[in-house]
């Protein structure tokens, strides 16, 4: 039967085969990326209108025989929180698209590996079932690798080394549970079956402990954020960037998914140990993030302490209760987190090029951009969590789901979001310095006129999510 | 009725906010001044018809209930309203006489917006649609400063301030499970840090109302235009900390910390407002300095009334702004001239001005005073009179330029401003209005009304303080930002010591020296190991038998441990 969610899935497959065939050194691929990016946004407004609001779990489903002798069948299916995060995932690589420099949109290679990554995030939120989640969630490791190691720019290889290292380990840790769950299964199983398998506590251990690693190692936790952080502070390729960071989203839908209708008896132990490194993280990070002086730091800080809150917030109410209502919350917010993000560093790392190329001191650098300097200030007060979008009163609402699970990790929470506003703020007026402008008189390329409109309309999106999250929707 | 005005007002805004060219831009001003004047008149009508209406829909639902959007039309929130809207009104006025801005329109946008944002805040009934009109307030701030090195500490501070009451108004709804401001009482039965809640709000609150210890924001302003400033001062972060504080201390006053906390910080703020605004010789910074110490003593009074507002504080209010702005009359002859040194030197040419200007001050202070008596009349708190006594002291130094006026003939300021006549008419015809409608129904006959008006002018002439203008002349004093240092000292440079700290010792020297060094040296060494494993020489041999032991040993003592 023709299912709309299988057509969905095959857009960015279809668009990566297109832009293999492309024509090397031309902007071909690059156009096929973004004309598939864009297709892509228009099938997910199509698949919302079908979709059922109050209907609960995966929705439009189809299955597959995969493995007839291990009976392993495929399952897909489409929720409204996944497909409001594939949305998301989709407008922030548009914004990556629009804001690559001229010179990186002949890169056909890193078009590709671009449209395969979309393709394996869109399978990873579609994924029900265990094997094709793992599928998905170890398949994207390789493109982002090549993506990084082709067009990141990272220095030290011995860092991306060790990021390719750290992330493989996840998923041969993903891989062991989830092979010793099959022996207890006898077969695959849906994701929110997983749960609810019985199995001996010290198996369960073994298995949750690797599931929940597996997972964490997409999210740059406290000792081992610094090859993330280091390879993301690094990358001077507006999309890398932002498909890096998408990374820990994958860690923190692996947490939804797996943990949406109970935590597991064998982890419930250890949930205060995670507890603890993530709020040691978020005020490490927020701190080195205010002592660094590169903004795409503060940038990565800022993220990761956003992270740490969505993981908080659904590994701590899943054990009481992870509503429907609070999950769509945080789906909300992380819609809006994750455009905001993209924009602000393709916004930033504009401004550094513009910077180098005039071989002027980043302090002031905005002051000469005047229509790039309003955009990148409304980012940032989006980002800061000012009421206009609907992160404003959704965090409101996970802050305050917080406070009631502990008074003391809401506090830590609200104090590095405290930080890491004001710092994101302080740096939005070091850049709007006037001090510096006066002295020199250099003609900046500001946005132009498609690139204004583009910007506006992203603008316009998040406005209007103030008033409905779902705007969109008809 | 009120949400039918809030409309009104955004609507007009809306209009105000498309550019048009230079040459239409008065009569567009223009327009919107009568638009927003018969907007006013309907409010006013309908505030003094009474009733209560509530316009409510739903605007989201959360896990504790449905987001409301509620504008509430009563007697009290009509009453609340009314400074504002005429504080807003007259600097629209002000705008359209004045060249004040490149665009006026644009800049009678932003008030309009800012007024809607008031006025949402004061009927708000849930906890999303208070914090998103405080936030939009302090985000129009930015648009009515526009001056990014001005606004740099402002906004840090009120991000702050926005912050600690966000946060306390999560605990509030975690622990109540409702958005409902009316059932923040509730909070008290479940208990728990209501200390916490209670000082945590209060500091929000100084920090908007940019009390002693927390002024380096709106000091920051001083680089601003006087217009600017003033707008800020009376419609902005002060104006939104007075509502917050009027909707919660319901609350926080069950706190033991409450009431000396806020007394305390009042009263530091009273003396050090008058201190400085003695001393400085910038005058924007007196008029900064003298706005603070204005809203301490209006914080203590509303909190002798139980935060209940009344007529009494809307004319307090209010007769404080006209005497502002008889200053800015005052500075705007002056030739715009900040320094109060260079003012002395430079009197007023235009006489008839000058005594306007002259009346209009003392007009307000027999308001001002009358007010205070009133209001103590229903308190005996005679610390009232006691700020009295401040405030006439420190606003006499500040007009001390007047009594020129009188004494001796000068070499007076040629005149150099290019508005018409008629114009400048406008302004004190406006502001003369005012002060008659103030000045309705006070105790004319009480000697307090009348005292602190002539003790005034007799200081304007001989003032026993006079000699703090030898301090006007010390760069030291004048150019020392002390609020700045000490902001720099205790909060940002511990922040970015302990931050370079954790990077360095942990991030660099434990992680890229430790381990990824670590792990790099023991991969090398391992290489090693196995190249010399396969290489003919004794050595590789020797290896390969201790390793074979070594697993004979271990296979040995983990099988007497499972027999």
């Amino acid at each position: 039967m023709f299912n709309l969610l299988f057509v969905f899935m095959m857009v960015p497959l279809i668009g990566c085969m297109f832009a293999i065939m492309a024509k090397r050194n031309d902007s071909n691929a690059y156009f096929v990326s973004l004309f598939t990016t864009f297709s892509a946004i228009i099938a997910s407004l199509l698949l919302f209108s079908r979709i059922n609001y109050i209907g609960d779990g995966m929705q439009l489903k189809y299955s597959f025989l995969w493995l007839e002798s291990m009976n392993i069948i495929l399952t897909f299916g489409m929720d409204i929180f996944s497909l409001l995060m594939l949305l998301g995932i989709y407008i922030s690589f548009a914004i990556g698209l629009v804001g690559l420099p001229e010179a990186d949109r002949k890169n056909k290679t890193l078009q590709v590996m671009i449209l395969l990554l979309l393709w394996l995030f869109t399978g990873f939120f579609a994924a029900d079932d265990l094997v094709s989640f793992y599928i998905f969630f170890a398949g994207m490791l390789i493109p982002l690798y090549m993506a990084i190691g082709l067009d990141g720019n990272i220095r030290k290889k011995s860092t991306l080394y060790l990021f390719f290292l750290y992330n493989f380990a996840g998923i041969l840790l993903l891989l062991f549970a989830i092979m010793i769950a099959f022996r207890f299964y006898h077969g695959n199983m849906l994701l929110r079956e997983f749960s609810l398998i019985k199995m001996p506590m010290k198996v369960g251990l073994f298995v949750w402990g690797g599931v929940c690693l597996s997972f964490i190692s997409r999210i740059p936790i406290w000792p081992f954020h610094y090859w993330i952080s280091s390879i993301s502070s690094g990358i001077k390729n507006p999309l890398v960037y932002i498909v890096t960071n998408l990374m820990p989203l994958t860690g923190l839908y692996g947490f939804i998914r797996f943990w949406q209708s109970a935590i597991a008896d064998s982890m419930r132990a250890y949930v205060p140990i995670m507890v603890a490194f993530c709020l040691l993280t978020m005020l490490f990070i927020v701190l080195t993030g205010i002592a660094r002086k590169q903004f795409l730091y503060k940038l990565f800080s800022y993220m990761t302490v956003y992270y740490l809150m969505f993981l908080l917030a659904v590994v701590l109410l899943s054990s009481i209760f992870l509503t429907d209502t609070l999950l769509m919350n945080i789906g909300y917010a992380l819609f809006i987190f994750l455009i905001v993000n993209s924009s602000l560093v393709v916004l930033d790392l504009r401004l550094e090029r513009e910077s180098a190329i005039h071989k002027i001191e980043y302090k002031g650098v905005l002051a000469y951009m005047p229509k790039l300097a309003a955009v990148f200030a409304y980012f940032v007060l989006i980002a800061i969590g000012l009421p206009i979008s609907s992160m404003f009163w959704n965090n409101f609402i996970i802050i305050s789901a917080l406070f009631n699970f502990s008074f003391f990790i809401g506090l830590v929470v609200m104090v590095a979001i405290l930080m890491i506003s004001i710092a994101l703020l302080y740096e939005l007026y070091l850049m709007r310095d006037l001090q510096t402008y006066a002295t020199n008189n250099i003609e900046f390329s500001d946005l132009t006129r498609s690139e204004q409109a583009f910007f506006i309309s992203i603008i316009l999106i998040l406005f209007l999510s103030f008033f409905n999250p779902l705007w969109f929707v008809f | 009725m009120i949400a039918y005005t809030t409309a009104l007002l955004f609507l007009i805004g809306i209009f105000a906010s498309f550019r048009v060219s230079v040459r239409f831009d008065r009569l567009a001003s223009f327009m919107v001044c009568l638009l927003v004047g018969a907007t006013f008149w309907g409010f006013e009508q309908a505030a003094l018809e009474g009733g209560e209406e509530i316009l409510s829909f739903m605007w989201n639902s959360s896990p504790s209930g449905d987001i409301k959007i509620d504008i509430i039309s009563n007697a009290y929130n009509y009453g609340l309203i009314l400074p504002f809207f005429v504080i807003t009104i007259v600097f629209i006025i002000n705008n359209t006489i004045f060249r004040y801005e490149e665009s006026r329109n644009n800049h009678n946008a932003v008030l309009l917006f800012n007024l809607v944002a008031l006025i949402m805040m004061i009927t708000s009934n849930n906890f999303v649609q208070l914090l998103s009109a405080l936030f939009m307030v302090d985000i129009l701030a930015l648009f009515i400063v526009k001056d990014v090195e001005a606004y740099r500490r402002y906004i840090l501070i009120n991000i702050v301030a926005d912050m600690l009451i966000f946060m306390v108004l999560t605990l509030i709804n975690c622990r109540v499970d409702t958005l409902d401001i009316g059932e923040i009482l509730l909070y008290k039965k479940e208990g728990g840090y209501l200390d916490f809640i209670a000082v945590s709000g209060l500091l929000s609150v100084f920090i908007k109302l940019g009390y002693w210890g927390f002024q380096v924001g709106l000091y920051g302003l001083r680089r601003v235009r006087l217009h600017r400033l003033q707008e800020v001062l009376f419609l902005s972060s002060p104006a939104a900390a007075i509502i917050i504080l009027m909707k919660f201390h319901i609350l926080w006053r069950s706190s033991f910390y409450y009431v000396p906390l806020l007394c305390v910080m009042s009263i530091l703020t009273i003396i050090w407002g008058f201190v400085a605004s003695v001393i400085y010789n910038d005058y924007k910074s007196k008029i900064i300095y003298w706005q603070l110490m204005f809203w301490a003593l209006f914080v203590v009074l509303l909190n002798f009334y139980g935060f209940v507002w009344s007529e009494n504080f809307t004319r307090l209010l209010l007769a404080m702004f006209v005497l502002q702005l008889a200053l800015y009359g005052l500075y705007f002859y002056m030739r715009r001239r900040s320094q109060v040194i260079k003012m002395m030197l430079h009197p007023i040419s235009n006489k008839g001005a000058a005594y306007t200007i002259g009346t209009i001050v003392t007009a307000m202070f027999v308001t001002i005073s009358g007010t205070l008596t009133l209001l103590y009349n229903n308190t005996n708190r005679y610390y009232i009179w006691l700020f009295g006594i401040l405030f006439t002291f420190t606003l006499s130094t500040t007009c001390r330029q007047l009594h020129f006026l009188f004494k001796k003939k000068m070499k007076y300021e040629v005149e150099a401003q290019s508005q018409s006549q008629s114009y400048k008419t406008l302004f004190f015809a406006i502001l003369i209005v005012i002060s008659y409608v103030l000045s309705l129904g006070l105790p004319y006959l009480k000697p307090t009304t009348w005292g602190f008006a002539l003790a005034f002018v007799v200081l304007c002439f001989k003032n026993p303080l006079a000699f703090t203008y030898k301090l006007y002349k010390k760069q030291n004093l004048q150019n020392n930002d002390w609020g700045g240092h000490l902001y720099r000292l205790f909060a940002l440079r511990p922040l970015v010591f302990a931050g370079r700290c954790l990077f360095v010792v942990f991030d660099r020297i434990v992680i890229e020296k430790g381990i990824i060094s670590l792990s790099v040296s023991c991969g090398r060494c391992a290489l090693r190991i196995f190249r010399k494993l396969h290489n003919s020489r004794i050595i590789g041999s020797i290896l390969v038998i201790i390793l074979l032991i070594a697993l004979l040993y271990a296979s040995f003592v983990q099988g007497e441990r499972h027999v």
